[in-house]
């Protein structure tokens, strides 16, 4: 995976909202890429950001802007597109499936012209080919066909976000950025369109970035996960690491995988992560994780750590970083 | 539960029955029926949830425990005496024992009080005997519920706290008044993942302090078996299955508690889920056979002429299911 070309290059990237009293910033310097055919998993709580940072990679971002770095998709600055040449590329090669359904969808539209929209604003093609093609998308997300002829308010929650999920692959793009696409879904229809949308991924071969506060469905879901606190990328790593006891992370990946209660786990205590995430308006110095953090030292206040190869994954902490240069010796 | 002393009981509820009025177009039947007939038994100091998605009927039967909505039958016995059908003045003073903490903590505070008005209210409504001034009280209170300094936190506005912290006023609004229990409707579902537990915590470490006795209501598998002693399963506003926390997530019995923990993130089972149809439960009145039955895989003819009751299947377990009519417990392979 490390020797092909990312589909998604996030270079350093920093976002700066403009609409309070003062610009805010509330995504610092990140640099993350996504591979063909992966599913990457971002994990983040209420304002790390990550949702943002989704925006910031579709250039859908509305009294906000990138104040520095570069997005590339497939190749291509996306910042460097003019309107029309984005218009064209947003969809085709990279598409979004939004965290509420409801909202996403037109209400006043059937399912089938909203697919249909889609398909002609990109594709010349017949009336007729159109529908069987929506027809084809609906099948692939498990619809029956007439959902077609059918209003959004007539369909459940799982079903609308079927429809959503169809809509986002309409145009086999590279990648599709899924922005909590179950959460507010029950259990066993979540499970059910995960599956669904694991089964799909592997016969369409894109890419998924996909963006959940949910530990546990991520880290099952996803081949590498990307966690985000404060605006920063602290750790990447493998799926499999966040259910390995032995593994190396960054101190609020500790956290959260201590945080929630497990079905597997009788004996174990979830111990919350105690404090708030730092104010983005009086960013500090140091670790902005450093006032949360048992291991914190002096040196976490005084310069931000940065991402390295730490064990097998990429970690952004002081201290485990020495740690682990100090068990080989370096 | 026949089994436990009539002295430990708090709340004992039979044939607690909601209905709704139905939208006519769908069916003949005029009501919709989202608490089917539930029975259970709540002892004195203890956690119990209930698990269910959404229709399940669980924040309904939440909320005619608490009697926020009067039953459309059956008997709340509390204390000996059955609230159902208290109103007026009684039903004032069964508030005071009984109260509802609420999924929302930004939308079930008032944006123009300050947290020590949110707490004078329902402390001077109590009138407790105990010595101190209103004052003193809320700083008690807040001290218990981990809000400190109590000194900055008395004189915030609901939109200065994060959601953890509101959290924290509703729960010492809710103890205010000095309740015997609490029903607690998806307390954590709206926080942040890194601090629900410390809100979890909060409640067993109140329920123990005060002696309380809790409903915790859940979507979330996971955290019921973390809190509660015993878990009861709620489909289709019937409760399928109940028995002690570790019987249910560890030997399920009845077919929709299997589909619930085999869907739920981090569960141990594995493969396609175990279920035939994904549709909704029926709540009609008119509803024929047993409430899981489209989507069950074990469906059986007699599954959808009538219900099946909930039965003991095992010491301490209990499901509403034909499969174990017959063998009471080879089939849980006990």
């Amino acid at each position: 995976m490390i020797e092909q070309e990312p589909i998604l290059s996030l270079k350093d990237v920093s976002v700066q909202y403009d609409s309070g009293p003062e610009p805010v910033t509330v995504v610092r310097n990140v640099f993350l890429d996504v591979y063909p055919q992966e599913i990457l998993g971002l994990i983040g709580e209420s304002g790390s950001g990550k949702s943002t940072l989704a925006y910031t990679a579709m250039r859908l971002l509305k009294h906000a802007s990138m104040t520095s770095g570069s997005v590339r998709i497939a190749g291509r600055d996306i910042y460097a597109m003019k309107h029309e040449e984005l218009r064209q590329f947003r969809w085709a090669e990279v598409s979004m499936a939004f965290q509420t359904a409801m909202n996403a969808l037109n209400p006043v539209m059937t399912v089938g012209e909203q697919i249909l929209d889609t398909l002609k604003s990109h594709q010349t093609l017949t009336r007729e080919e159109g529908i069987e093609r929506a027809q084809e998308l609906l099948q692939l997300v498990r619809l029956n066909p007439d959902t077609l002829q059918r209003y959004p308010h007539e369909l459940s929650g799982g079903m609308r976000q079927r429809v959503v999920i169809a809509i986002s692959i309409a145009l086999s793009p590279k990648l599709v950025i899924m922005d909590e696409p179950t959460t507010g879904l029950d259990v066993v229809i979540q499970r059910t369109i995960l599956d669904e949308i694991v089964e799909i991924q592997r016969r369409q071969h894109f890419a998924i970035l996909f963006i959940s506060h949910d530990f546990q469905l991520v880290s099952t879901l996803a081949q590498r996960v990307a966690i985000m606190y404060a605006g920063k990328i602290v750790e990447v790593t493998a799926g499999a690491t966040l259910h390995d006891p032995t593994a190396l992370h960054h101190p609020y990946t500790e956290g959260l995988i201590r945080a929630v209660p497990r079905l597997s786990d009788d004996q174990a205590t979830a111990i919350g992560i105690p404090g708030n995430p730092p104010d983005p308006r009086d960013f500090p110095k140091g670790c902005a994780y450093a006032d949360r953090c048992s291991l914190v030292q002096r040196v976490c206040r005084e310069q931000p750590p940065e991402l390295r190869m730490t064990g097998s994954s990429l970690i952004a902490c002081h201290v485990v970083q020495q740690r682990e240069a100090k068990q080989y010796g370096i | 539960m026949a089994s436990s002393k009539i002295t430990d009981v708090l709340l004992r509820v039979s044939d607690l029955e909601v209905r709704f009025p139905a939208p006519s177009r769908f069916s003949k039947a005029r009501w919709i029926v989202p608490v089917n007939h539930v029975a259970l038994d709540l002892r004195r100091r203890e956690t119990i949830a209930l698990v269910g998605e959404s229709g399940s009927g669980k924040t309904t039967t939440g909320k005619a425990l608490v009697r926020l909505l009067k039953p459309w039958g059956g008997q709340i016995l509390y204390n000996g005496s059955d609230v159902a059908r208290w109103s007026g003045r009684k039903l004032h003073q069964y508030h005071k024992s009984a109260q509802l903490i609420f999924q929302d903590p930004y939308g079930s505070l008032n944006p123009v009080h300050t947290v020590s008005q949110h707490l004078s209210l329902p402390l001077q409504l109590h009138q407790s005997q105990e010595p101190g001034t209103l004052s003193e009280k809320i700083e008690s209170l807040l001290s218990r519920v981990g809000l400190v300094p109590v000194q900055e936190i008395r004189d915030k506005y609901p939109h200065e706290l994060s959601g953890g912290q509101r959290q924290r006023v509703a729960i010492a609004r809710a103890l205010a008044v000095n309740p015997e229990f609490m029903v607690a409707d998806e307390p954590i579902s709206m926080l942040d993942v890194s601090i629900r537990a410390d809100i979890l915590h909060l409640l067993q470490n109140l329920q123990n302090d005060f002696g309380l006795s809790m409903v915790y209501i859940t979507h979330d598998l996971a955290s019921a078996y973390y809190i509660a002693d015993r878990i009861l399963v709620m489909y289709g506003g019937i409760i399928v299955e109940s028995g002690d926390s570790g019987e249910i997530v560890k030997k399920p019995a009845h077919p929709y508690t299997q589909l619930l923990l085999a869907a739920t993130p981090g569960s141990p089972v594995e493969g396609p889920l175990p279920e035939t149809s994904t549709g909704a439960p029926n709540l009609l009145l008119d509803r024929q056979g047993c409430v899981f039955y489209d989507r069950c895989p074990h469906a059986m003819a007699r599954c959808q002429v009538s219900q099946p009751q909930l039965k003991s299947i095992a010491a301490r377990h209990d499901a509403a299911c034909y499969l174990y009519d017959d063998r009471p417990s080879e089939a849980l392979g006990h």
